[in-house]
């Protein structure tokens, strides 16, 4: 049976010519499908991680915490993506929940799961004011304890 | 083909190192090429110097022709705004004989401050460059035990006080390490473990399992042992040279009698120390670590230290730590004479010497007591006093106070007198 070649190179069609070259594009159809199913597949079932529970409270009149439950760990980026939303949302550069007249210095985020699943600390991620009156908050680190 | 190799290296560590990393600070002790601040590398090029100055004058002749070392101090800088995933390792160090190159790396902590800067980081640096100033001692070469209890003995160097380099009796950590192995595991398994050391080829000895602390600490305690048991002269490099020409089966000879000079408690081991004017400041820093020490014993040690010493600083951080620790009984007329003398200090001291106290006392309830002393310093004229105090007192106490050092270096003088008013109000209810 004649194997009908599957790359090509601009116009031009690369035909195999051996049997032994042949069972390899044979071999090498089978890994590209399932690679290309394996991807998107993966992708689909990765949905990302939901927020269960929130919690705040001032650990000093200018620091502020916050725990966050999830239903899973996510990835370093997702975790600051995530903090960085939660700022902005929450007015934080500007506001102080807990002693509105005096300008947060520091704002900690403790991750936590508590599903079935995984139940613990997932990471942290540290924002403080930078040195000056004007300075924002700018991200400090972001410590992953479990996570990929 | 190797010549280009060594030119390649030998022109990346004339030039390259300095575009890989900002800071290149050189001392006597060698060249630190860093990406951290100088707060993380100035304690560094201080311990670079005054340690190999130390081990220098301990081995006069085997360091004669030992060369300046290259430290590289990797790892993430603090406030880099990056990623540290904490099942990778923090903190790594090591030594290259080849390379003539110290490597260490170090990750921020959950507070955004440096690992490098605590004390064990110090310390892992001391050990590492004990290997570079012993690497051309006759003899310990491709013997494990022996190069790294040579290192474990140098780690472990200590300034009693005048600025020198000493040798402590023991090693704390090591020495608890095996008197704990040896009561878990029993005497039998003990020698074993002793002897699988001593014969341990470079795989087996640096497999990094569970027990590779463990084998530290046990050529720690062969070459503490037989540094006060060979027949030699009186020096310490001659006692070494003595000892790297002993045979495997001469050094496992010395085993059980190693096991009845670990029978001493730490504590003991300790006490025994704290009136010799050399060893006093270590043996008190050893006790600090200890539980259920009587206090009492140790002001009175540090009474001494005090009329002796023309600088009062060590004494007085160590009067804050034991009034602070958990581990230390104390009765409440002595506590409360020794808070009475340490807030008659802090009324007399300089800036910088509160700053040095107020980093030295230990966070955590029991410190409170010092609470009084360390609201006076938020009044100070110092802008880094005020910003240390306000941090000190965060972490001692449960009032919620303002801990931006932005605030207290620069802030409106009238909102701080607020919040120093606010600590007031609360110390008098």
């Amino acid at each position: 049976m004649e194997i009908a070649p599957i790359l090509t190179c601009g116009s031009k069609a690369i035909k195999p010519k051996s049997p032994f070259a042949k069972s390899n594009l044979r071999f090498l159809t089978l890994f590209l499908l399932l690679a290309c199913f394996c991807q998107v597949g993966c992708v689909s079932l990765r949905s990302p991680a939901q927020v269960t529970g929130e919690n705040s409270w001032n650990r000093e009149k200018d620091v502020v915490e916050f725990s966050i439950g999830l239903n899973g760990p996510m990835s370093a980026d997702e975790y600051l993506e995530w903090t960085q939303q939660h700022l902005e949302k929450n007015q934080l550069a500007t506001k102080n929940p807990g002693f509105p007249e005096i300008p947060v210095y520091e704002v900690r985020y403790y991750f936590f799961s508590r599903e079935r699943s995984f139940r613990g600390y997932l990471g942290t991620v540290l924002w403080r004011r930078a040195v000056g009156p004007t300075g924002n908050l700018e991200h400090v680190t972001t410590i992953v304890q479990r996570g990929f | 083909m190797p010549h280009r190799i060594w030119l390649c290296w030998l022109i990346f560590m004339g030039s390259g190192c300095s575009v890989v990393y900002d800071h290149r600070l050189e001392s006597s002790g060698g060249v630190l090429f860093s990406n951290h601040p100088q707060e993380v590398t100035a304690p560094y090029m201080n311990r670079l110097s005054w340690a190999s100055e130390g081990i220098r004058q301990q081995l006069p002749l085997s360091t004669e022709r030992v060369r300046p070392v290259t430290v590289f101090l990797s790892g993430t800088p603090a406030d880099s705004g990056t990623v540290i995933r904490r099942y990778q390792t923090g903190f790594a160090g090591w030594y290259s004989s080849l390379l003539n190159s110290i490597w260490l790396s170090g990750d921020p902590d959950d507070d955004g401050t440096s690992i490098l800067l605590k004390s064990e980081s110090l310390e892992t640096f001391q050990h590492e460059l004990a290997h570079h100033m012993t690497s051309n001692i006759d003899g310990i070469q491709r013997r494990w035990w022996l190069v790294e209890g040579i290192a474990c003995f140098f780690e472990g160097g200590f300034d009693p006080g005048d600025g020198g380099f000493s040798i402590p009796p023991i090693h704390l950590k090591f020495y608890e390490k095996c008197r704990r192995e040896l009561r878990r595991r029993g005497r039998q398994q003990f020698l074993n473990d002793l002897e699988e050391t001593v014969q341990g080829n470079y795989r087996s000895f640096y497999s990094t399992d569970s027990e590779l602390l463990y084998r530290y600490a046990l050529s720690w305690a062969l070459f503490w042992h037989l540094a006060e048991t060979v027949p030699a002269e009186s020096d310490l490099e001659s006692r070494i040279r003595a000892i790297s020409k002993l045979t495997d089966d001469q050094v496992l000879a010395e085993s059980e009698s190693l096991l009845d000079r670990l029978r001493k408690s730490t504590t003991e081991r300790l006490r025994e120390h704290l009136m010799n004017p050399e060893l006093r400041r270590w043996a008190v820093d050893g006790m600090l670590t200890r539980y259920r020490i009587n206090g009492n014993d140790l002001l009175e040690v540090l009474k001494l230290d005090l009329e002796a010493s023309s600088d009062p600083i060590w004494a007085w951080c160590s009067v804050s730590k034991l009034l602070g620790s958990r581990g230390i009984r104390l009765t409440s007329s002595i506590r409360q004479e020794w808070i009475g003398r340490f807030n008659s200090f802090m009324t007399e001291a300089t800036p910088r010497q509160k700053i040095t106290i107020c980093e030295a006392i230990i966070p955590g309830s029991r410190s409170f007591l010092l609470t009084d002393s360390i609201v006076d310093c938020l009044e100070s004229t110092d802008p880094d006093l005020r910003v240390v105090a306000a941090k000190t007192l965060a972490s001692i106490s449960r009032q919620k106070t303002i801990v931006s050092p932005h605030f207290w270096a620069n802030g409106d003088p009238d909102l701080r007198s607020l919040e120093v008013q606010s600590w007031r109000d609360y110390l008098q209810d």
